[in-house]
């Protein structure tokens, strides 16, 4: 299968075929599903990378991306039509540096999407995330979700507006962004912003940063386990309700974790 | 039977026709700022803190965010009017026009044996004080800041600009060129004083700006409540209202500052307003917002020492042609500290507000804590609400959370309450004074009265 193949699939598409022949030079490596419509994108490159994608009218679809280049800068734009629903899971894992501009639009009604960023970062990794989700009919929902694991020095910006304009009511949104700061010189940045131009909308954000408790620590101790097997197993479960649902996709997310984590304690 | 709303006229909408004893002309120069300096017979010091101030202000350009301010036109406001040839010690020396004007704000009310004292400011000066004994005895001074300036030189001297410094943003820098009246609050260590301090002031003259400038400083182990109200009559041109307070928390102190803004719809609030905390200190901003055409105010905390906390809790209700756009600044510089920032915001008759915040934790301040709540309602489709908060976390031993909500008044909410007799009306007063709640039991108890009659007020024909 080529990549092109990947975004004839239903319900996914891309319009810019220049941007195909491009992605084609770069290297990269696409395992995709037919039967689920998913497509998972694997960007090892260290260019800048241009993606669309447009979830048809009542179709759905899953991305999942996984970014492990040595450096990257990325735009995504994203347009939902009506009754369209889109599972988009972002796997940053351990970059350099990545710069990434995400702009969702719901541009129909009863329009779904799930955004997942699971952000793990070593070393020196500089990661910026910027995702706009702009909410243009009714009855819309979404959900962005970012978890954040840092070590070492790592730095990370992740700024997310969520807005709603004035034909936009009934919308259901919500922005969750927790980051764990597990080394000494890490340092995060959260900047969730709401525009509201229309009521009978719930909208609502939320963000936290914290290490790990060291109460957890010392319950899962008190169970026989090691300080570095608690510590592996409090932050493998902080990343378990972002990762994707087929099997062989979180099976290598969890194995490239694992080294991560591994490479800590 | 759908019930009307009472009609109810702004009844603080008046204006007297006071005669200025000394009035500069208006626009912003060099020789107005001198004219200023000379009439309030300043030290060399302060004059030159001004020209400075006129210069940094004359460089910097306009703020490109947030509210619209093009329509400011520094060149027609009018920087300083004196009412008064002297000021007064009492009530019975207040001119007659201007203490008529005090009554129907309800000082005589505020003057209760509660109250330690009144300072009332009135077309830029500070008219009225009066300071009861029993905290004077310990070494309390309140006064208005031009005689501050005279009388307690060194301690003004020593931290005015030191918390705003000058060319901190543009409105601070013209603040420092031009500022008239404003408190002055100095609490000697180990001295608490438990009953609020109180100001009010006015703007009584089109194109007239305020510029009052406020220094609170703690002493060691201190403890003071201000609390300060402001109304302004109905004029149809702009009115400029740029004030400035610094607020010095020394070791253990505690700080309460608590304003309620109510100024006409046509009152430009521009207002910078930090605290610098010491170690164990503890500062309180307690911010109500309900009037002004753009407000544009920001409380902020710098926590400096060890253990020092900051709380700060706002409140803006926009209603049609309003823009208010508050929120909250803290700097956790120094380790275990904590802050705590709620703000409550409420949007009708297509208003507008913002929340913008900013909570900055830099390496080395490590077990800081910090918990960000604002919530905010639309009444209607044609208001819009906007938050923005960032959060900077340079320290990784920390606990940071952050949360906002935005809905309207649930149907359920209302059909509860309807349902045991309440009109329409009265239930979403109801629900709006319980949303506003967390901040409303903080004030005093004549501003919560006020507040709950500033609701019924705003919220008249948001209903059907």
């Amino acid at each position: 299968m080529r990549i092109e193949d990947v975004f004839k699939l239903p319900g996914v598409k891309t319009l810019d075929q220049s941007y195909l022949s491009k992605l084609s030079k770069t290297k990269k490596r696409l395992v995709f599903n037919l039967k689920n419509n998913r497509a998972i994108v694997n960007l090892k490159t260290n260019q800048r990378q241009y993606l669309r994608v447009v979830v048809k009218a009542k179709t759905s679809a899953e991305l999942v991306m996984m970014v492990e280049p040595q450096s990257l800068a990325l735009q995504l734009d994203f347009s939902i039509e009506a009754g369209g629903q889109l599972d988009f899971y972002q796997i940053i894992l351990n970059p350099n540096r990545y710069i990434n501009s995400l702009t969702m639009n719901m541009v129909g009604r009863g329009a779904q999407v799930r955004i997942f960023n699971l952000i793990l970062a070593g070393a020196a990794s500089q990661i910026v995330l910027r995702q706009d989700v702009n909410h243009s009919a009714k009855d819309i929902k979404t959900r962005v979700t970012t978890n954040r694991i840092q070590f070492d020095s790592s730095q990370s910006v992740v700024y997310g507006m969520l807005r709603i304009n004035k034909q936009a009511c009934q919308t259901d949104t919500y922005l969750s962004d927790k980051s764990l700061l597990l080394g000494d010189k890490c340092k995060a940045v959260a900047v969730p912003n709401l525009e509201i131009l229309t009521d009978a909308v719930k909208a609502s954000h939320s963000a936290t940063c914290a290490r790990l408790s060291a109460e957890e620590v010392f319950y899962l101790q008190a169970r026989g386990l090691t300080v570095g097997q608690a510590k592996k197993m409090l932050i493998t479960s902080f990343c378990q309700n972002i990762l994707p649902t087929n099997k062989k996709i979180k099976n290598l997310v969890m194995t490239s974790i694992n080294q991560l984590v591994h490479d800590q304690y | 039977m759908k019930q009307s709303p009472v009609k109810l006229k702004y009844q603080y909408g008046f204006h007297d026709q006071v005669q200025p004893f000394y009035s500069v002309p208006p626009g912003l120069s060099r020789r107005v700022v001198e004219i200023i300096s000379s009439i309030k017979n300043e030290p060399t010091w302060m004059t030159d803190k001004r020209l400075r101030g006129l210069e940094v202000f004359a460089g910097k350009p306009m703020p490109t965010w947030g509210a619209n301010l093009t329509k400011i036109d520094f060149h027609k406001i009018q920087y300083y009017i004196k009412p008064t040839e002297r000021q007064a010690t009492n009530w019975r020396q207040v001119p007659g026009k201007i203490k008529n004007t005090f009554i129907k704000l309800g000082i005589p009310q505020a003057e209760q044996k509660f109250l330690a004292g009144v300072g009332a400011q009135y077309e830029s000066e500070m008219i009225y004080h009066n300071l009861k004994e029993e905290w004077s005895k310990l070494g309390v001074i309140f006064s208005d800041m031009d005689t501050a300036v005279r009388e307690h030189t060194d301690i003004v001297k020593k931290y005015f600009g030191t918390v705003i410094p000058v060319a901190d943003n543009k409105f601070a820098s013209l603040n420092t060129a031009v500022w008239s009246g404003g408190s002055f609050v100095y609490v000697p260590a180990g001295v608490k004083v438990t009953i609020p301090l109180q100001a009010y002031f006015r703007l009584n003259a089109s194109n007239m700006g305020q510029f009052e400038r406020t220094l609170i400083i703690a002493e060691e182990g201190s403890f003071v409540n201000y609390v300060e109200g402001c109304t302004a009559p109905i004029y149809s041109v702009d009115s400029l209202h740029a004030a400035v307070v610094e607020v010095i928390a020394h070791k253990y102190s505690r700080v309460r500052y608590t304003t309620m803004q109510n100024w006409s719809t046509d009152v430009y609030n521009l207002v910078t307003k930090r605290a610098v905390a010491e170690e164990g200190a503890v500062v309180e901003w307690v911010d109500g917002n309900f009037g002004s055409k753009i407000t544009m105010k920001y409380p902020s905390v710098i926590l400096k020492g060890e253990g020092s906390r900051a709380d700060i809790l706002s409140i803006a209700m926009a209603g049609a042609g309003q823009n208010l756009d508050a929120g909250a600044k803290v700097y956790h510089l120094a380790k275990n500290t904590s802050s705590k920032i709620v703000s409550k915001s409420v949007s009708h008759h297509g208003g507008h507000t913002s929340y913008r915040g900013l909570v900055k934790v830099i390496p080395g301040a490590s077990n800081s804590k910090t918990k960000v709540q604002c919530d905010a309602l639309l009444l209607d489709k044609l208001s819009r609400t906007d938050t923005y908060p960032t959060m900077q976390i340079y320290e990784p031993t920390v606990q940071i959370e952050h949360e906002a909500t935005v809905s309207k008044i649930g149907d359920e909410q209302l059909f509860y309450l309807r349902s045991r007799g309440l009109t329409e009306a009265e239930a979403v007063n109801m629900i709006i004074s319980g949303f506003i709640e967390p901040v409303a039991k903080e004030l005093p108890m004549e501003y919560a009265l006020e507040l709950n009659r500033l609701i019924a007020l705003e919220m008249e024909g948001s209903v059907g």
